[in-house]
């Protein structure tokens, strides 16, 4: 989760994703929807491949820095 | 040797220190006018004949002229800038603390900020607004330097090592003081001035000056009141009481040997400042002090914390005077607890 | 004068655009990734104002910036390294990790860091070029600020003693439509920037700031009256920032309308465009220069997160200038 929020140290809600389990996503899309003190705003991916597995349900609130999804990266 | 007030000591220091060195100049308001005032208290009076294209007179608008000195010292020129009232610092306050203070920092080392500024302080019958002493805005800037001279010999040295340093420095002058016995000086027998040496000398910018030795009591001032603590050690010490007056005159860094030794050789500690005792310069030496040494008894006496006000009862009832200092020591040393009025 | 009709000019104007929008991108990117610390003001849209006006300079002028410079550091020559070094806080950092995204810049390149007060830095601009006059140098200063600084006191106090003093000052005005997330008719009933020049009694130009030629001619043109001692000049140069005010803005109150319209003025497409047109370069030579950009970029990155980082024993230093023998 990158470190969006006005508030240091406040938690980022996850609002949906963008992407599904198993579909392949492109650095700079759009991962996910997320809600910050300040807006809601799309999260880019910073890789690209395969979305192997997203570590944070909607609506569940998330610290800064903590892993929220795994990208498979083709070599 | 000759003896001269702090205004002519000042105009003769600023006038070496450009002859001495082409990169020095004067910006302000009025200060460069021929025919004019020389600033609001002659200190510049006739330099433009001499530096005509070295006395820089400004628009009224202190953040911008701050700001000009500020970029001019980082380009390698040595400005000198003042402010007619120090109350109007406060103006130029972005320029000094947010740029002047901290461009060395910032950028790794990359610049230096040779800028000198004057600012004049104290209650002088015009009311709040050009009437305060502001000494505590600027001692807590880290980056900047703060010295306070109370008489003539202190601030053409004090300027001088100013010029020459390669940080920014505030010097605050006090109102009162620039006279001697002269148009500007007003009732109050209160004589600044010096007997003043012809060879080229500094006052180093990061020392206090011990006026007068004793071992009762320590007496800690800063401009007007470093003369009126003289005053009250006088009467005191017809009463059998010596006490130490040690004139602070570096408020930014603070000499913590000198204040310290003395604090360590009486036990008993007045700090007197004419600014409000809130968060004054006094606040941080009573800390310090007591950090270096538990035990200590510290007393503050200023000024109570309210506006200047204008009317010269009430105004000589706001800033500390020599009967009150005499009064703050007699208690202190009679282990009276507690703030001083 | 204009060497516009150079060609190898003009693609290393192209050039210098694709570096820093390449730098913004990829700083984007490790800003997400969590690897940076801070934050960082972009200026992805907005490449064509530094470029042009920079190319207008000799290395010996000096510009001030704000806190969002990465755009104009390298457009004045600082390099990928010392600002990736530095935005990671590492002691090779420009500033030795002291000044961090908002205060890039290199004295020895004619930067000072960047001027993070919003106004701050133009009386700053205006005493360097006070400074160039005593000296009798003929160096001159380009001020940038944006549109939101206009309505600081430092804006008016510091043009007009530039004006005053005809001093060499370009103050360059990158006025993007929004003062951080305030659209600029709320904040100006005057919207021409340029205008205001003439109150204080010297010349304003409003240019097309996303056409990286035109905003080089203007800046040629100001940088000559200022050495000549006409100076100041103010230049408004219109452009559009395509990214947050900082990383955590998501830019809602820019319409979706208007962030069209000027995706469709984007000054890299634009120069590129032109010169695809006069067969100076094709869609694979910009993609050759793009990537060998890239690669440049990502191996800075590479160094700079293995840069070595400040120790507490750093934390004091540089604060004073040493003291000189009196």
């Amino acid at each position: 989760m990158p470190d969006l929020a006005t508030t240091e140290g406040s938690d980022i809600a996850v609002v949906r994703w963008l992407v599904g389990v198993g579909e392949t996503v492109q650095r700079g899309q759009a991962l996910l929807e997320v809600e910050t003190d300040k807006a809601t705003m799309e999260v880019e991916s910073v890789a690209s491949g395969v979305l192997k597995a997203i570590h944070a349900a909607p609506k569940e609130k998330v610290a800064v820095g903590a892993h929220i999804a795994t990208v498979e990266v083709a070599q | 040797m000759k003896r001269q007030g702090i205004a002519e000591a000042l105009r003769e220091a600023i006038a070496e220190e450009m002859q001495r060195d082409a990169r020095v100049f004067c910006i302000g308001e009025d200060i460069g006018v021929p025919g004019g005032w020389g600033g609001a208290f002659t200190v510049t009076l006739g330099l433009e004949k001499l530096f005509p294209d070295r006395i820089i007179n400004t628009p009224i608008a202190e953040l911008g002229f701050f700001g000009v000195a500020t970029g001019a010292a980082m380009m390698g020129m040595r400005p000198i800038a003042d402010v007619q009232y120090g109350d109007f610092l406060f103006l130029a306050s972005d320029q000094i603390i947010n740029n002047a203070a901290k461009l060395r920092y910032m950028s790794g080392g990359q610049i230096k900020v040779p800028l000198v500024m004057r600012a004049p302080v104290g209650a002088t019958g015009r009311g709040s607004q050009h009437a305060q002493n502001m000494e505590r805005t600027f001692t807590g800037v880290p980056g900047l330097k703060v010295v306070a001279p109370s008489n003539a010999y202190d601030a053409k040295g004090l300027l001088k090592a100013a010029v020459r340093d390669d940080n920014p420095v505030m010097i605050f002058e006090h109102k009162l003081l620039y006279g001697s016995k002269g148009a500007r000086a007003e009732p109050g027998a209160v004589d600044a001035t010096s007997e003043i040496p012809d060879a080229d000398y500094v006052v180093p910018l990061d020392r206090a000056a011990v006026r007068r030795e004793g071992g009762r009591a320590t007496i800690l001032a800063w401009l007007l009141m470093a003369h009126f603590a003289m005053q009250a050690a006088q009467r005191l010490a017809e009463e059998g009481i010596e006490a130490e007056v040690i004139d602070v005159r570096s408020l930014a860094p603070l000499d913590w040997a000198t204040l310290g030794a003395s604090a360590a050789k009486t036990g008993r500690v007045l700090i007197v400042e004419e600014g409000p005792r809130t968060g004054g310069v006094g606040a941080e030496i009573a800390a310090g002090l007591v950090e270096r040494l538990p035990g200590l008894r510290i007393a503050r006496l200023a000024s109570p914390d309210i506006p200047v006000p204008f009317t010269p009862e009430l105004e000589n009832a706001y800033r500390p005077d020599a009967t009150r200092i005499a009064a703050a020591v007699r208690r202190l040393l009679a282990g009276e607890p507690g703030a001083c009025r | 004068m204009t060497r516009h009709d150079d060609s190898e000019f003009a693609l290393g104007l192209l050039e210098r655009m694709i570096r820093i929008r390449e730098f913004e991108e990829g700083v984007r990117f490790l800003f997400l990734e969590g690897s940076m610390p801070g934050t960082i003001h972009q200026c992805q849209g907005q490449e064509a104002t530094a470029v042009g006006v920079c190319a207008a300079l000799r290395p010996d002028d000096f510009i001030t910036a704000t806190f969002r410079g990465h755009g104009q550091a390298l457009a004045k020559g600082l390099s990928e390294q010392q600002l990736l070094d530095e935005l990671f806080g590492a002691t090779t950092g420009c500033c030795k990790g002291k000044g961090g995204s908002m205060h890039v810049g290199d004295m020895s390149k004619g930067m000072v860091p960047g001027i993070a007060i919003v106004g701050g830095g133009i009386p700053l601009a205006a005493g360097m070029a006070l400074a160039f006059r005593m000296q009798k140098s003929s160096q001159v200063v380009a001020c940038f600020f944006g549109d939101g600084a206009v309505a600081e006191g430092a804006f008016h106090e510091g043009l007009n003693m530039a004006a005053i003093w005809r001093l060499p000052v370009v103050f360059a005005c990158e006025n993007n439509l929004y003062g951080a997330s305030t659209r600029i008719d709320l904040v100006m009933r005057n919207p021409r920037i340029s205008d205001r020049a003439a109150a204080y009694g010297f010349a304003g130009e409003t240019v097309d700031g996303n056409d990286v030629l035109a905003v080089h001619a203007a800046a040629q043109r100001a940088v000559a009256k200022c050495r000549a001692g006409e100076g100041p000049v103010l230049l408004e140069l219109l452009t559009y920032r395509r990214t947050g005010h900082s990383r955590r803005d998501p830019c809602a109150y820019q319409p979706a309308a208007e962030r069209k319209e000027w995706a469709a003025c984007d000054p890299i497409e634009r120069l590129a465009a032109r010169l695809k047109e006069r067969g100076a370069i094709d869609e694979a030579g910009i993609a050759a220069m793009r990537a060998r950009i890239v690669q440049q970029f990502e191996a800075a990155v590479a160094r700079a997160k293995a840069a070595p980082r400040p120790t507490p024993q750093d934390l004091e230093a540089d604060v004073f200038a040493p003291a000189v023998a009196p």
